[in-house]
């Protein structure tokens, strides 16, 4: 499975089938498409992602989707 | 017209389980009764058959004792004969040692008696029998006659007759005659007669028999009273009542269990829709309605998401 996928459903299990939406967004402000992720992306990412989810979802959450991608590097 | 999920389930498990318990019932009542009948038949016939046979081998028995009695006396009497060649009739009748053997008392109620070839009486339990011509009671009494007369052919013989008792109850006895085979001094031919009641013998099968049918009885007044009373639908209406309430308490626990969760999510739905993103779902069952809580979570933290999303952009608009 690419990256992107495998980000895509850790997203899933949180927001559902918006999911690929969110990390298109999060990847437009790295100025990267999805499919383009690499693993070296993943510490940016991820802190875009929590900072992302953070607001909306609570700390909580954002730690528990940041402990998930963490597991991807 | 809006029918809920209890009363959906309600009807279901009540038709289910009511249908097919009145249908059992009806033909368990039917074969119950049946089968109890034909038991206590079956057992009343076989009990019949049983008795009878028993009756049979009892009066065989009955039979035989007498006459191994009557031969055994005779052989007695014909020892004492020889061993007393002098003796005639009338000595004899004033002899005790004789008087002991030729008289003696057979089972209960029999005895055993001492007739001549002409058929009369020379040594009897009763003295007022003694010298008495047996002759006179052919008239009133044939059916002992037929057995006592053979006694003239001087042969050995048995067979039953009814005898009229003094309480005016008929009763069946069994008589047999054996000669003694030793002539007195005035040479006259002694004969021993040994009677007695067959009921005697075929008492135990009697009172085998009164106690079987009084149990039948008893069994088939239970079984009636029983299926009666069952028939009067107080069991079944009983069982039914029961199974419908513990069916409607069943039913009321898993409809509860379905629609609760149901109606939170709909209420959530509601909250949604009026743009409360705040609320929380606190649905936590084992089937697919907490699949259902699961995309409603996934569905306001999307919409959460999308909101915040959107007032970035607005802000990096600004």
């Amino acid at each position: 499975m690419s990256l992107d996928t495998d980000i895509t459903s850790i997203l899933a299990k949180t927001i559902g089938p918006s999911a690929p939406i969110f990390l298109k967004q999060v990847c437009m402000k790295m100025k990267k498409r999805p499919s383009e992720l690499i693993k070296q992306d993943l510490d940016s990412l991820i802190d875009q992602i929590y900072e992302g989810v953070r607001k909306p979802l609570g700390d909580d959450t954002a730690q528990k989707i940041k402990d998930n991608l963490e597991t991807l590097k | 017209m809006k029918i809920p999920i209890l009363i959906k389930l309600l009807i279901i498990m009540l038709i289910l389980t009511i249908v097919p318990l009145g249908i059992m019932g009806f033909l368990a009542l039917q074969d119950e009764k049946a089968i109890g009948m034909n038991a206590a038949e079956n057992a009343q016939s076989m009990g019949k058959f049983v008795i009878s046979d028993s009756d049979l081998a009892l009066e065989e028995l009955g039979e035989k004792l007498i006459t191994e009695k009557a031969k055994d006396v005779a052989t007695q009497l014909a020892i004492y004969l020889v061993a007393h060649p002098t003796m005639t009739v009338a000595d004899l009748q004033n002899d005790t040692a004789f008087q002991k053997i030729a008289v003696q008392k057979l089972g209960e109620r029999g005895y055993v008696a001492t007739i001549d070839e002409t058929n009369t009486i020379r040594f009897h339990p009763n003295p007022m029998m003694i010298n008495y011509d047996t002759h006179q009671m052919a008239a009133e009494y044939p059916e002992f006659w037929a057995v006592a007369e053979p006694i003239i052919e001087g042969k050995p013989f048995g067979g039953y007759y009814n005898w009229l008792d003094s309480d005016g109850v008929v009763r069946s006895k069994y008589m047999y005659h054996q000669p003694v085979g030793v002539l007195t001094a005035d040479g006259v031919m002694l004969h021993v007669a040994a009677t007695t009641y067959m009921e005697e013998f075929t008492q135990p099968s009697k009172q085998l028999e009164e106690k079987l049918n009084s149990s039948i009885q008893k069994t088939v007044s239970h079984i009636s009273i029983a299926t009666e009373s069952m028939s009067s639908a107080n069991t079944i209406l009983m069982i039914t009542l029961i199974s419908i309430i513990i069916v409607i308490v069943i039913v009321i626990i898993v409809a509860t269990s379905i629609s609760r969760p149901i109606k939170q999510l709909t209420i959530i739905a509601d909250q949604i829709s009026m743009g409360d993103l705040q609320i929380e779902i606190n649905v936590h069952t084992n089937d697919e309605i907490n699949d259902l809580a699961e995309s409603f979570r996934r569905m306001i933290n999307a919409f959460k998401m999308m909101v915040s999303m959107h007032e970035s952009y607005e802000e990096e608009k600004k």
